[in-house]
């Protein structure tokens, strides 16, 4: 219960203190949310959250919860990345942001295990090599960065279209083209 | 000649054809929009390999363990396809329209062609995944009703991935 109440806590004073200079917030938050829910969706046979209040489940064991957490993970380590580095472009941000998000996922990966909540499923297990860094599997290294990547794409790609009036009249991907 | 050599050699034409398509229409850097696609889609398979099965291919079409790169390129392809048909046919629309459009292509394209693959055996789903399913098939098929719902959400991932960061090389 402590647990949950410390991500929704979490991600009241994210949201709070993101408020102030991103007016954009609650939309990016929306859309970050559903993205990481998606890919819960999708890969949630691979993985086992337990010990979790029965209200923090959404379906079998998909949990709003966990979701929440990510999206305050994310959406905190863009806005460090974002408010240090102004001048970098978005490029080279977006490897920057990764890499935080990245590490900061580690660690909290390395937190739920430890509290007991995370857990690999079967499939997942033979997967891996068995070899593991705080008791969290040494594939994490690949399998954060790539989530990430995923979800940080989706969405930038989505306040882009929302957001800018000249990208939305052309495919992004033709942009160049006429 | 058997059929999974004629689907392979299949998969790699149509792939070349299509590539050969957009540069000759003058589509800008083309391979640089396969290799983005190819990436994305590659993530996802290897992150997603335990729950899926691929048997039945040629030795040289797989990559690692079971991914194959015959498969990964047959994705490329639809979601190439898709984002053509949909960015000619619609130039029009915002892309936050067009979007649902590509999704709805893909999943057009693809359910038939994964229902097919399901059925001969060069696609499977793990027996832990089969479990999780709630037992309903598409019509006349072995395939889950779960695979119709589960397309759409992965391609989303993969196309704003190839999206996001094409926008990023054009903004170079």
């Amino acid at each position: 219960m402590l647990f949950e109440i410390f991500v929704i806590v979490a991600t009241v004073i994210v949201l709070f203190v993101l408020n102030v200079k991103d007016k954009d917030i609650k939309r990016k938050f929306l859309i970050t949310f559903i993205s990481v829910l998606l890919f819960e969706y999708f890969t949630s046979a691979l993985w086992i959250n337990k010990n979790l209040e029965y209200w923090a489940y959404l379906y079998k064991g998909v949990s709003w919860i966990i979701t929440l957490g990510w999206t305050s993970i994310i959406l905190a380590s863009i806005a460090l990345v974002n408010y240090t580095l102004p001048k970098l472009s978005e490029g080279k941000r977006f490897i920057v942001q990764l890499l935080v998000v990245s590490v900061v996922g580690f660690f909290a990966e390395i937190l739920v295990r430890l509290l007991g909540i995370r857990d690999y499923s079967a499939l997942a297990q033979k997967a891996m090599s068995g070899v593991m860094i705080g008791g969290v599997p040494i594939e994490a290294i690949y399998y954060i960065p790539v989530f990430m990547a995923l979800v940080i794409s989706f969405k930038r790609y989505w306040e882009i279209s929302f957001n800018e009036k000249k990208i939305i009249e052309q495919p992004i991907s033709r942009r160049k083209n006429k | 000649m058997n059929g999974i050599l004629l689907f392979e050699l299949f998969v790699l034409l149509f792939t070349i054809v299509l590539w050969m398509f957009m540069t000759k229409k003058g589509y800008k850097n083309v391979s640089r929009k396969f290799i983005i696609l190819l990436i994305g889609a590659l993530l996802f398979e290897i992150m997603s390999e335990p729950m899926w099965i691929n048997s039945k291919l040629s030795n040289w079409a797989y990559l690692y363990k079971d991914i194959s790169w015959i498969l990964t390129l047959g994705w490329v392809s639809i979601i190439m396809v898709s984002i053509l048909l949909v960015d000619y046919g619609f130039r029009h629309l915002p892309e936050k329209k067009r979007f649902w459009l590509y999704l709805l292509i893909v999943e057009a394209i693809t359910v038939p062609l994964e229902t097919v693959l399901f059925t001969v055996g060069i696609r499977g789903y793990a027996p832990e995944l089969l479990e999780r399913t709630s037992g309903f098939l598409i019509p006349f098929t072995k395939m889950p009703i779960e695979g119709v719902i589960v397309i759409p959400i992965f391609i989303s991932l993969i196309l704003t991935f190839y999206k996001y960061v094409n926008y990023l090389m054009d903004k170079k």
